[in-house]
């Protein structure tokens, strides 16, 4: 028997693709039992990238935004596997655009890893053929907006797993407008009435994800 | 063929079964979507160098990787009067390109060169662990090494509907439960480590459930570490050529590890 059980809740972000490992319940004092928990804490630590310790000191906002870029492209690394490398590259200058300092108030909250980990994670399920625009929001939330013909969506991803959306469409004439939170795992169930299509199809020369 | 075969008995039983091709001529397959998430080249030196040198060195390699970050360890010593000094301490700096997927790691104890994922190919990969090997080498007068190692981190990400992944379906090495003891696994860990019983090189793979960057998946870590610590060679044509068939001993395990739905999910 070697069947695992695919998760259903919500993980936490920084546990997203580590290695993970249950401490031993009982404390034990046996050397093996040592040796064992020793070799069970080497399997989840990192590899020799990620081992090293920054210098730690106080950051101000152009650091802060050069921490985030920096986070966020390799964050999207652990998943390029899955996406176009057109569509990555693409991805990459708009955060460079976004996170460009000049663009930045002093007292500006960058977007978060984890509302980025959410977006990343948002995309992959719906895997949209027009790519969002994206912008920040004053909480550091990481905001995905898609317009098509005056129908708009805008998605803010919080973290967890967590969305908070809006629309405007016209359908049969008459305008709609909705809101929602909801977890990203039903976030297509809950968009599917409004025909997301409008906004996630493809258009000329736009770019799947992956 | 060169068969590996372990049991360990107890109230859960975990088997492995690695075949090891030892044939000349093995070919690695490309595969579109290759599950790489970080390949690693890692020599440990025997003696630590210089804060100065290894500065130089990096310096050197700004064009490729022009973001540079300083690490810190902690100093630790005690005083006459029983107390602890502690004071931050320069460990070493990392490298990165400007889209942060190649990496180089000048350390006062080591050198790594690594790739993270989108993997590309070896070649390529191994001309970069080269050029930044050229540049740490240039700044040491002699570099005696205690280990070198090629080190692959491979995620696999199960689609799965269902709600559950056969574990054997995608790889062979994998952990056995008695009916009796669960129905369903949550998570597990396995590590293996042994002789490879050629170039005198050893392995270590650690494989286990993660948690997947993908909803309605399930991923599994196939890490496997290549190593060697013994006769080292003094000379870098040795060196690289050593690098070299530690790659094609970690090829060779990595596809003795996966099953042909596994390929299907890295050929779509």
């Amino acid at each position: 028997m070697s069947i695992v059980q695919v998760a259903h809740g919500r993980p936490d972000p920084a546990t997203i693709g580590r290695p993970m490992v249950k401490a031993l319940s009982a404390a034990s004092a046996d050397i093996s039992s040592l040796l064992l928990a020793r070799r069970l804490e080497s399997f989840a630590s990192p590899t020799p990238t990620f081992a090293g310790r920054p210098l730690v000191e106080e950051k101000n906002l152009r650091e802060k935004l050069f921490d985030s870029l920096a986070a966020f492209k390799i964050r999207t690394a652990s998943v390029a596997m899955h996406l176009d490398r057109a569509w990555r590259d693409r991805l990459f200058a708009q955060l460079d655009s976004l996170l460009d300092a000049e663009s930045w108030e002093a007292d500006d909250l960058p977007p978060t890893i984890n509302s980025f980990s959410t977006f990343l994670r948002m995309i992959l399920l719906l895997r949209p053929d027009r790519r969002p625009g994206i912008g920040a929001a004053a909480d550091g939330s990481l905001i995905a907006m898609w317009t098509a013909v005056g129908d708009r969506l805008t998605i803010e991803c919080l973290s967890g797993d967590l969305v908070r959306w809006y629309l405007s469409v016209s359908i049969d004439g008459e305008n709609e407008r909705a809101a929602g939170l909801t977890p990203l795992g039903r976030l297509g169930a809950v968009l599917s009435p409004y025909g997301p299509d409008r906004w996630f199809a493809a258009h000329g020369n736009d770019l799947h994800p992956g | 063929m060169n068969e590996q075969t372990g049991v360990f008995d107890g109230s859960h039983r975990i088997r492995f079964e690695l075949h090891v091709s030892q044939e000349d001529g093995f070919a690695m397959p490309q595969y579109p979507r290759a599950p790489i998430v970080e390949a690693v080249i890692e020599f440990r030196l025997a003696r630590p160098l210089a804060q100065q040198a290894l500065e130089k060195a990096a310096h050197r390699l700004r064009g490729a990787y022009p973001f540079s970050e300083a690490e810190t360890g902690m100093n630790v010593s005690f005083t006459s009067t029983g107390g602890i000094d502690t004071s931050p301490a320069w460990t070493g700096v990392k490298l990165s390109s400007i889209d942060r997927t190649d990496v180089v790691m000048f350390r006062t104890v080591s050198f790594a060169c690594s790739r993270l994922a989108p993997y590309t190919e070896w070649g390529e990969f191994r001309r970069r662990g080269e050029a930044a090997w050229q540049a740490f080498r240039r700044q040491a007068d002699s570099i005696a090494l205690s280990r070198l190692g090629v080190r692959y981190v491979n995620r696999i990400d199960v689609p799965s509907e269902s709600g559950s992944v056969n574990v054997q379906d995608y790889l062979t090495i994998f952990p056995t439960v008695p009916a009796a003891g669960a129905k369903l696994l949550t998570q597990y860990a396995m590590q293996v480590a042994s002789a490879i019983g050629e170039d005198e090189c050893n392995f270590v793979l650690n494989t286990g459930s993660v948690p997947s960057p993908l909803i309605g998946y399930s991923s599994f870590v196939l890490d496997l570490d290549v190593y060697r610590e013994s006769n080292l060679p003094l000379k870098d044509d040795t060196l690289w050529e050593i690098v070299e068939r530690m790659r094609r001993h970690k090829n060779r395990l990595f596809e003795s590890c996966i099953t042909d739905r596994a390929r299907e999910l890295f050929n779509q």
